[in-house]
């Protein structure tokens, strides 16, 4: 029995029932009720062509449901974030010839309409078993779920439906064209001499760009054998194309509606696949045509078509009377080179090698908190390289060295030759984004030191602690993080699943 | 029985796993386990404990301690025997093995079980609180997972069992395909319509779950189940926290939706019934959440900064009846000793005007009902009210 809400109810009896700033009473979920699955189809056609079906997603759910006189429906279980949002499902729902629900989890109540503008709430619910309960205005019927159909599953059982009264011609963009194995050389060919011719004078149209890729499809059983295919992508066919690619036998149009969706031409699917992105894993190719779907497995990478076709080799004699003249042009690019500056900079780094980096630690405990935390530590073949941020006090040994440029070390004393930007030498050398590059000595190659290497200091100094845990011993060895989920096994029951139990009262 | 019953159901119900229920346990079936736990545990030959047993109250206490951190492991009682075997129940009332002819029957009588399992007076201490609570801690995340093998010649659905080797064996000749569906016990499937009063006994017998959980839809939650713990000064925090973590204005809607059908006698008849103190406990309680948001509510959690902003009408069910409580008697939201004049008495002060332009525009019809909650909390005799 449904009742009415009134304007400023803010109470339901129906859980999940929620009024919005308007005061229109809807849940969280949005369920649709279809008793065949032609209607289906229809409603999510026209859904679809209002709505993205990815708004829906995750969340949407297809299901067969029995109700409690047998009845077997289709059900669509779909997330509300808005009352707007319902109201658009409920209009394609009532058009594709449904009923509308709203409410969440198990318990769902009419969907608002003209005799309550503001939606319906139960009196009471109903307690008979059931995985959905649906509140309509004639009835209340449970259903118990059969089976769920993944919308992902639907649209490739579906029948592509032949485009009446559409004038031959490509559209613009990109179109899709496979051909059988056998026929791949030829129409790579055929793109290929077709890209290549000029446009005639006056002419103003885009050239002709193509591309393939050779694709497997995976195999049917275990005794048929893959099949392969060619995929060629061509970016602005002229019309003059069409009727040879599209009545070639061997040879299949297609148009794309998605990244990796295509559609054979002059057919259309009977849900706007577009707005199906997220059913489509994105790693995958799917071709729609009037004999069925086809999957590829792994998005095929496309090559060039100048790259796919054969090459002739040229004749032997043509290639000895060709005479090899490399032709160089002088390069203006010198090498950088350290000098001697003649004055020393404020050190802002100290190199430590291995061999002294026990003095290194001992010198750690002495080191004031400010240099602790300032300072940053890199672990380099040579040594340990210490970097300061302004100025580096208090290493008596190891190299120093300051700055040639920003992140760039160069000894204490020595000078970078030519004197270029210092930013544009940064930039050169790779000193950016966190990274530093240190010049050892004025013999020795640069290193680049990348930002993940570097780390403060005193997270490096500390060894791994893990104190001990008090008083947990009397609970055994084993302790593993309660991370794992909580997982339903249903044992075998037996022939007697009650037995134990007391009688009923 | 009593050790799988350990090993497989209670272990993994607190540490993660494969959850195996099966038959539907009775009272002889938890006597025993009873018997087993008295004596502390079954030991080997040599006396020593066996390892279910350890791994359960290592697993416990490290639920416990995120309640009470100086809590010690939580023995295995009588109480927390009898909660484990009523869930147990509760999860059988969807075994497949039940479906047939008699299945109502035969889940009306698994429900009648769980019920009388489940029946145990609210905790008496904090102590008690959390030892019950470590038991079903986890309880919102058990999933089930359906599986649903299509081969060449047809399909077979296997609701929260593995599919066995034999169905699935030969993928590639017999076209083998497994589509998994992963649900949420608590969430997605639900409690069976049968098995309702026992899980409201079970909430009732550990209220502390239901606390942290105000959101939850279905059963929502009652305020005679939770207030028997809130008056634990420790469990009172840490319910107010997990609010505050949900976040005041839809924690609070929550709350002060349910006590709407606590103080007009719509509950279950499980746990307390409504009184004048018992109403006035969770409208102080309901302010408590808001001086604690005026405290520290400032400060936006990182972590939590990319989720979604909440609705505009959130919020509006606390406003509504603490707006109704400050006007009726301004003691029900406020502490006599925090001086309106103080910066925090300013700040909450704001706060309270805020909620009440709020309640004013937004709900003024719903401010009478509000009233009279608030008039029943300060009534002396706690005279029914009539909502």
């Amino acid at each position: 029995m449904l009742q009415r809400i009134a304007l400023g109810q803010v109470r339901f009896n129906l859980p999940g029932l929620v009024a919005d700033a308007r005061g229109v009473a809807a849940g969280r979920q949005t369920v649709a009720r279809f008793a065949a699955i032609d209607r289906l189809v229809s409603f999510l056609r026209l859904l679809s062509a209002e709505q993205s079906l990815d708004d829906f997603q995750p969340g949407l759910r297809i299901v067969y449901a029995r109700g409690g006189a047998g009845t077997r429906e289709a059900i669509v279980i779909l997330p509300a974030t808005s009352t707007e949002l319902g109201d658009v499902v409920a209009h394609a729902v009532r058009l594709a010839g449904g009923q509308a629900f709203t409410g969440a989890g198990k318990h769902f109540v009419q969907f608002r309409d003209a005799r309550a503008p503001l939606g319906y709430d139960v009196t009471a619910l109903h307690e008979g078993a059931g995985e959905l309960v649906l509140y309509g205005a004639e009835q209340t019927v449970s259903y118990r779920i059969e089976n769920e159909l993944p919308l992902a599953t639907l649209l490739l059982r579906l029948s592509l439906v032949r485009v009446s009264g559409q004038a031959p011609g490509f559209p613009e963009g990109s179109v899709y064209l496979t051909a059988r194995r056998g026929l791949g050389a030829v129409v790579a060919g055929y793109l290929h001499r077709a890209s290549a011719r000029a446009p005639g004078p006056g002419v103003s149209e885009p050239a002709l760009r193509a591309a393939a890729a050779l694709c497997e499809t995976p195999a049917a059983s275990a005794f048929s054998s893959a099949s392969t295919f060619w995929l060629f992508r061509i970016e602005h066919p002229p019309a003059r194309l069409f009727g040879l690619l599209s009545k070639t036998p061997g040879l299949d149009l297609y148009l794309p509606v998605a990244d990796n969706v295509l559609v054979a031409a002059g057919y259309r699917h009977p849900i706007h696949l577009e707005t199906c992105r997220a059913s489509f894993p994105a790693d995958r190719l799917y071709l729609f045509s009037p004999g069925g779907v086809t999957e590829v497995t792994s998005l095929p990478r496309l090559a060039a078509i100048e790259d796919v076709i054969r090459i002739r080799a040229p004749a032997f004699e043509s290639a000895l009377r060709q005479e090899a003249a490399p032709i160089a042009r002088p390069d203006l690019a010198v090498a950088l080179r350290l000098e001697p500056s003649g004055s020393a900079g404020r050190p802002v780094a100290a190199l430590v090698p291995w061999a002294q980096v026990a003095w290194l630690q001992r010198l750690l405990y002495a080191l004031p908190p400010s240099a602790l935390r300032s300072y940053r530590v890199a672990l380099l073949g040579r040594g340990v390289l210490v970097r300061a941020t302004e100025a580096l006090d208090g290493l008596p040994f190891g190299a120093l060295y300051e700055l040639g440029a920003p992140d760039v070390l160069v000894p204490v004393g020595t000078r970078l030759r030519p004197a270029v930007s210092p930013q544009i030498l940064s930039e050169r050398l790779g000193a950016t984004g966190g990274a530093m590059v240190l010049f050892p000595d004025r013999a020795a190659a640069p290193v680049r030191i990348l930002s993940e290497a570097v780390g403060p200091l005193d997270e490096r100094l500390l060894a791994t602690l893990e104190p001990a845990l008090a008083n947990m011993e009397s609970l055994g060895p084993q302790r593993r993080p309660l991370q794992d989920p909580v997982e339903i096994e249903n044992d075998p029951l037996g022939p007697m699943p009650l037995w134990g139990l007391a009688r009923p009262r | 029985m009593p050790r799988s019953f350990v090993s497989q159901f209670l272990l993994p119900l607190c540490r993660g796993g494969a959850l195996h229920v099966g038959r539907p346990l009775g009272e002889r079936a938890v006597a025993r386990l009873l018997a087993l736990a008295a004596t502390g545990g079954p030991t080997d030959g040599a006396g020593i404990v066996p390892d279910p047993f350890l791994a359960l109250a290592a697993a416990r206490r490290e639920l416990a301690a995120r309640y009470l951190p100086t809590l010690a492991a939580p023995p295995l009682d009588e109480v927390t025997v009898r909660l484990g075997a009523a869930l147990h129940n509760l999860l059988a009332l969807g075994h497949p093995d039940l479906a047939g002819p008699s299945l109502a029957r035969r889940q009306a009588r698994i429900a009648e079980s769980a019920l009388a399992l489940a029946a145990a007076a609210p905790p008496l201490s904090a102590r008690e609180t959390v030892n019950r609570h470590s038991l079903l801690a986890r309880l919102p995340e058990i999933v089930r997972v359906d599986s649903t093998v299509r081969f060449w010649i047809g399909r077979q659905t296997f609701v929260g069992q593995t599919p066995p080797r034999r169905v699935t064996a030969l993928p590639a000749l017999r076209r083998v395909r497994v589509d998994r569906t992963r649900r949420s016990w608590l969430r997605e499937i639900g409690i069976p319509a049968v098995g309702r009063r026992a899980f409201l006994a079970l909430n009732a017998a550990s209220p502390l779950g239901e606390a942290l959980d105000p959101l939850r839809l279905d059963p929502p939650i009652g305020w005679g189940r939770i207030l028997p713990i809130l008056r634990f000064p420790g469990i009172a925090r840490v319910v107010a926290g997990g609010a505050l973590e949900i976040g005041v204005d839809p924690a609070g809607d929550a709350l002060a939706g349910a006590l709407y059908r606590f103080a007009g006698f719509h509950d279950p008849p499980f746990g307390m019934p409504a009184s004048s103190d018992a109403v006035g406990f969770a409208l102080t309680f309901l302010a408590h959440l808001v001086w604690l948001d005026v405290l520290f509510g400032g400060r936006r959690d990182p972590a939590r900064a990319d989720r979604a902003e909440p609705s505009v009408g959130t919020g509006l069910e606390l406003a509504v009846v603490l707006t109704a409580a400050a006007r009726t008697r301004p003691s029900l939201v406020w502490p006599g000793d925090v001086p309106e004049a103080g910066d925090l008495g300013r700040a909450f002060r704001a706060r309270l005007d805020t909620m009440a332009a709020r309640a004013e525009t937004g709900a003024a019809s719903q401010l009478a009902a509000a009233t009279a909650i608030a008039e029943f909390a300060l009534a002396p005799a706690g005279r029914p009210l009539a909502l």
